[in-house]
């Protein structure tokens, strides 16, 4: 059985009804039998992480997952700044997040 | 209490039950029974420390649970399991941690040999209270997490019991469900998600919102 648990960042908390809309893409388009996911509820912590490279790394940290999803709205940027803008961060975290693993 | 009454100098029984009251309201000078023999009626009596006696009926839910459960921890011949339901209900915040402490007391201590002063007692309660989520032992707590799972291709819901990681818990099972950090905020930050973003109503503003009580509420930030 294919399973999955994911964690969606995103900018409010209203974007948590993306979560079922995720679940049927893992399972219709990524043969993923059974996902389950949850909304990294970052505006819980005392110190929020302002940039998207330290919202997916603290995202990880807090919710661990098999697939990150993130969620931005476009305000007036077009699809291809936030495509690379995301891009981008997904890259620097991935660094510091093997950094981190690697020294622990 | 009949019971220990019975096995115990009475007057040593209503003590120690004073003595354990005392850690929860701050106020008891002693506990007696009033007996009734003309209508058979026996109706517990608490005296506050102004003298003031007060009958059983008279107590706060809060006070009533506190003083059973004080019963319970001193009677050995009451073994087995304890369920309760959000034991902290009716008892003031300061206070939650003298009820953990009766109930911690209550169970019995894994560390010593069972016997008569260390009964087989196992207490198992359900809260959403941060607050006792906070202070109870880290290998205590159990997560009720909604969850899923498939049986013959039908996914279904279920409930998962999630331990926090690396207690005995965690180690004696590798495939124990582990409570994330993320699932913990709303117990240990709990102020910040009733936080709004902004409060220009006058007539809505909370007692969170209190520009004289901003330095109380350490969790969150402007």
């Amino acid at each position: 059985m294919k399973v999955a648990r994911h964690t969606l960042v995103s900018d409010g908390r209203t974007d948590a009804n993306l979560i079922p809309i995720i679940n049927w893409t893992l399972k219709h388009a990524a043969g993923i039998e059974l996902s389950e996911g949850v909304q990294a509820e970052l505006w819980r912590l005392p110190e929020k992480p302002k940039s998207i490279t330290q919202r997916l790394v603290t995202a990880v940290d807090l919710y661990p997952c098999e697939v990150l999803f993130v969620h931005r709205d476009a305000e007036k940027e077009s699809p291809r700044v936030r495509f690379d803008e995301i891009r981008d961060a997904f890259e620097k975290a991935a660094i510091q997040l093997s950094c981190q693993s690697l020294s622990h | 209490m009949a019971r220990l009454t019975t096995r115990d100098d009475p007057e040593r029984v209503y003590s120690q039950l004073a003595n354990r009251l005392s850690g929860l309201i701050g106020s008891v000078r002693g506990i007696r029974v009033d007996r009734d023999e003309k209508r058979e009626l026996l109706t517990l009596m608490m005296t506050g420390s102004d003298g003031t006696e007060l009958p059983a009926r008279a107590l706060s839910d809060g006070t009533l649970r506190f003083l059973a459960l004080s019963v319970l921890e001193l009677d050995p011949e009451t073994p087995g399991l304890l369920c309760l339901e959000e034991p902290e209900n009716g008892i003031h915040p300061d206070r939650i941690p003298a009820i953990l402490e009766l109930l911690q007391d209550i169970s019995t201590d894994p560390k010593e040999p069972a016997d008569e002063s260390n009964p087989l007692r196992q207490v198992i309660v359900n809260t959403h209270s941060p607050s006792v989520v906070m202070a109870v032992p880290d290998s205590s707590i159990l997560l009720a997490k909604p969850a899923k799972d498939i049986r013959d291709g039908k996914e279904f819901a279920k409930v998962a019991f999630a331990c926090l990681q690396n207690n005995w818990r965690a180690k004696a099972d590798p495939k124990q469900t582990i409570v994330t950090k993320g699932e913990m905020l709303g117990y240990l930050n709990p102020a910040a998600v009733i936080r709004r973003e902004s409060s220009t109503a006058e007539r809505s503003r909370r007692v969170i919102d209190l520009p004289e009580l901003q330095t109380f509420f350490p969790f969150i930030t402007p």
